[in-house]
């Protein structure tokens, strides 16, 4: 214990210091909670905190994502930090901590869930960014209620739901893949009817109505984002019904229904990631750049311009959404995209955020 | 055998011998995958116990799974295995959230009071459920708690679900409204702003000493222990193995829900629904009873075991000591062995008394019937 006090005291110590002499290049280096032991000797690079919520770094999706943006910028930016893991909702407050205590330049919260956690912190810990993906505190009026130095993140799902559904709804009106049927029936899967989910799917449906107006979209929710079963036996539900695309937006869970499109030889679309790893069967993914958002916002802590005190916007435009890899059959109907692309780009289209 | 089971040197030798062991094959699995164990492990104690605020996460982490040990602890103690920890929490913190959010007209210390209370009377009566079907249907406690789970987190989602009577007004998320400050625990130690020890883990040692007193210094407890040990001869003796069991199922579930509701009053803002189907504590109880070796005490330094590693994950996370994601890995390995290891005693000792007693009862059989 006294050792290690005075190793504390020895790092504020030279933190304290550096602090002074490099207060030029990098703005928030001086941090009054401590700091951990190695804050006073890596200070060139961003020092970065980030915290995954309950789906852990192997969710494929999202909470990797998120950590590939942060080993892009260890790469790029000499970035250095730690990922720290969180098992429960009521983690999320003592990590978040536990990284303003790691003497991290910017904290990054992985998921709307740590709305309310990142909140709290971001008021304990004034010197310390920190930024939220998937989140905003900005109230109907815009208003921000939280402190300055959180910047949220946000996506327009909707666009590259759009586009995976104008890609679905033509391949579907064609008719001509393997695996499709007459019933003119697709399917979505969401983990919960959170906003982003929500955001995706409402998209999809806009998207497949654009090609194919009589086309039916079924849409349940697993309740579920870690799962696979669940989200397994609700595709298959809806494949018995019909459905002969299943664009599953539920993260880990959804992994499920894209195996259940597999074992029925229909076709799946994946979420997030570009998931066409996983198969033939993948259509496409309606992908969400969160790790190019992580990577921006942390280059944005090093140069100084951290968008504090609002929502950063990353839609299609701004190469923050798209589709991933589009499955060779399927190739075919690339036009499709390009279109609703420039239309979406051009202002010409704005695509719906609720379910019609 | 005697009943009252003295503190018995013995019997913590077990789970003590389990820890050591389990550590050693974490260690194992470090060198293994090319990593510094020893440095590794160094980084877990200090995550877990190294500083002031270790503790306090440790002390944070405890409380909830001390209440759901306690609640294996005393089903079992009764002759039940209650898997229910999950559902009874979840009942528990609904109602608890409740109280707290919109119950503001609670003066005082009185309002996180009464969301304590009307949590383990919730948690209690869903435990006692799964008794009464026990011994009015003849149900198996351990499929009706099971499925149990289901019925409460499907409930849960459905209060928190968008439109839920229980969602916040106006909102998009499916989650609840803010609880009032008052109704949240209140905190007791700060040794530093983002970990904040509340009143949780006082809760957990009173309920725990009020279990142990329970099951050793009453009548209700004398009986739980002798339904538990022989259902048949505590009925022939005078007792209502149906009381019994109703009453130590309600109070399993009371405590079960009681945990639910300190972690949930005690660290969280307001109900999540995505909480309710990654909540960990129900099954996390069972592995502290199981440590603990069903009694009191030991439960409460299995829940602190327990809690010291979930804190180390994050020590280890802190220092880089492993590769990204593979910590809370290795501490669930960790965890895991040491509940086989605990476990595997319990195996092999019922194993040997069963073959002996049932080798006893075939031969006895066809000897008989051979001389007729």
């Amino acid at each position: 214990m006294s050792v290690h006090r005075m190793q504390r005291i020895a790092a504020v110590g030279i933190t304290v210091v550096l602090a002074g002499v490099l207060a030029a290049g990098c703005g928030k280096k001086g941090n009054d909670n401590g700091g951990g032991s190695s804050s006073g000797s890596k200070s060139d690079g961003v020092k970065v905190g980030l915290v995954t919520d309950v789906g852990g770094l192997n969710d494929k999706s999202f909470n990797a994502l998120a950590n590939k943006g942060y080993e892009k910028a260890k790469d790029k930016l000499d970035a250095t930090g730690q990922v720290i893991e969180s098992k429960s909702d009521s983690d999320y407050a003592k990590n978040l901590g536990a990284q303003v205590k790691n003497g991290s330049d910017i904290v990054v919260g992985i998921g709307f869930l740590m709305g309310d956690a990142v909140k709290d912190a971001a008021s304990k810990a004034k010197d310390t960014d920190f930024a939220i993906v998937d989140y905003t505190y900005a109230d109907d009026k815009g208003a921000w209620a939280a402190s300055d130095n959180i910047a949220g993140i946000l996506f327009k799902e909707q666009e590259a739901g759009y586009l995976a559904g104008a890609l679905a709804g033509k391949a579907e009106m064609d008719g001509k893949l393997d695996g499709l049927n007459d019933a003119h029936v697709l399917s979505a899967i969401g983990g919960q009817e959170i906003p982003p989910v929500i955001k995706y799917i409402a998209g999809f449906q806009a998207g497949v109505k654009s090609q194919c107006g009589d086309c039916k979209v079924l849409v349940d929710y697993s309740q579920d984002f870690v799962d696979q079963q669940k989200c397994k036996d609700r595709a298959l539900t809806q494949i018995s019904k019909g459905s002969d695309v299943v664009f599953q937006v539920a993260g880990g869970c959804g992994l499920g229904a894209l195996a259940a499109a597999k074992e029925k030889g229909v076709w799946g679309i994946g979420v997030d990631a570009d998931q066409s790893y996983l198969g033939d069967h993948i259509l496409t993914s309606a992908v969400k750049r969160v790790d190019e958002s992580v990577y921006t916002m942390i280059d944005k802590e090093g140069t100084g311009d951290f968008p504090g005190g609002k929502a950063t916007v990353f839609g299609l435009k701004e190469d923050g959404v798209g589709l991933g890899k589009i499955a060779q059959p399927a190739q075919q109907y690339q036009s499709v995209v390009d279109d609703a692309t420039k239309a979406i780009n051009d202002g010409s289209l704005t695509v719906p955020e609720t379910l019609s | 055998m005697n009943l009252l089971r003295r503190f018995d040197p013995e019997a913590a030798l077990v789970p003590v011998l389990a820890v050591v062991a389990a550590m050693l094959v974490g260690m194992v699995l470090i060198y293994a995958i090319g990593y510094d164990g020893i440095y590794a492990y160094g980084s877990l104690i200090n995550g877990a116990v190294g500083s002031q605020s270790a503790i306090a996460a440790t002390m944070l982490r405890a409380a909830p799974i001390i209440l759901t040990g306690l609640s294996v602890m005393i089903a079992f103690r009764a002759g039940l295995f209650n898997i229910g920890g999950t559902g009874q929490a979840i009942m528990g913190l609904l109602v608890a959230g409740t109280i707290a959010t919109h119950f503001t007209f609670l003066p005082g210390a009185s309002h996180w009071i009464v969301a304590l209370v009307g949590a383990a009377c919730a948690g209690g009566l869903w435990g006692a459920l799964a008794g009464f079907l026990k011994v009015a249907r003849g149900a198996n406690e351990v499929v009706v708690t099971i499925m149990l789970n289901y019925v409460a987190i499907r409930f849960g989602e459905y209060l928190l679900g968008l439109g839920g009577p229980l969602q916040e007004k106006g909102s998009d998320n499916p989650s609840s409204a803010l609880f009032a400050d008052s109704g949240r625990l209140p905190k007791i130690w700060s040794p530093d702003p983002f970990t904040e020890v509340n009143i949780g883990i006082i809760v957990a040692l009173v309920v725990a000493t009020f279990a142990w007193f329970l099951v050793a210094r009453t009548s209700i407890g004398f009986q739980i222990r002798a339904v538990g040990l022989q259902p048949d001869a505590a009925e022939y003796g005078g007792m209502s193995v149906t009381k019994v069991t109703v009453i130590g199922m309600f109070m399993a579930g009371a405590f079960s829900g009681l945990g639910g509701a300190v972690q949930t009053l005690g660290e969280l803002d307001r109900l999540q629904k995505s909480e309710l189907s990654v909540i960990q504590i129900g099954f996390a109880g069972i592995a502290v009873a199981l440590l603990g070796r069903n009694t009191a005490l030991g439960c409460v330094f299995a829940g602190l075991l327990m809690g010291a590693l979930d804190s180390g994950a994050v020590g280890i996370q802190n220092d880089n000591a492993l590769p990204s994601g593979v910590a809370t890995k290795l501490i669930g390995v960790i965890q895991g062995v040491i509940v086989l290891f605990v476990g595997a005693d319990v195996i092999f000792r019922r194993l040997s008394a069963r073959v002996a007693g049932g080798f006893g009862k075939q031969r006895a059989g066809p000897a008989s019937g051979g001389v007729a």
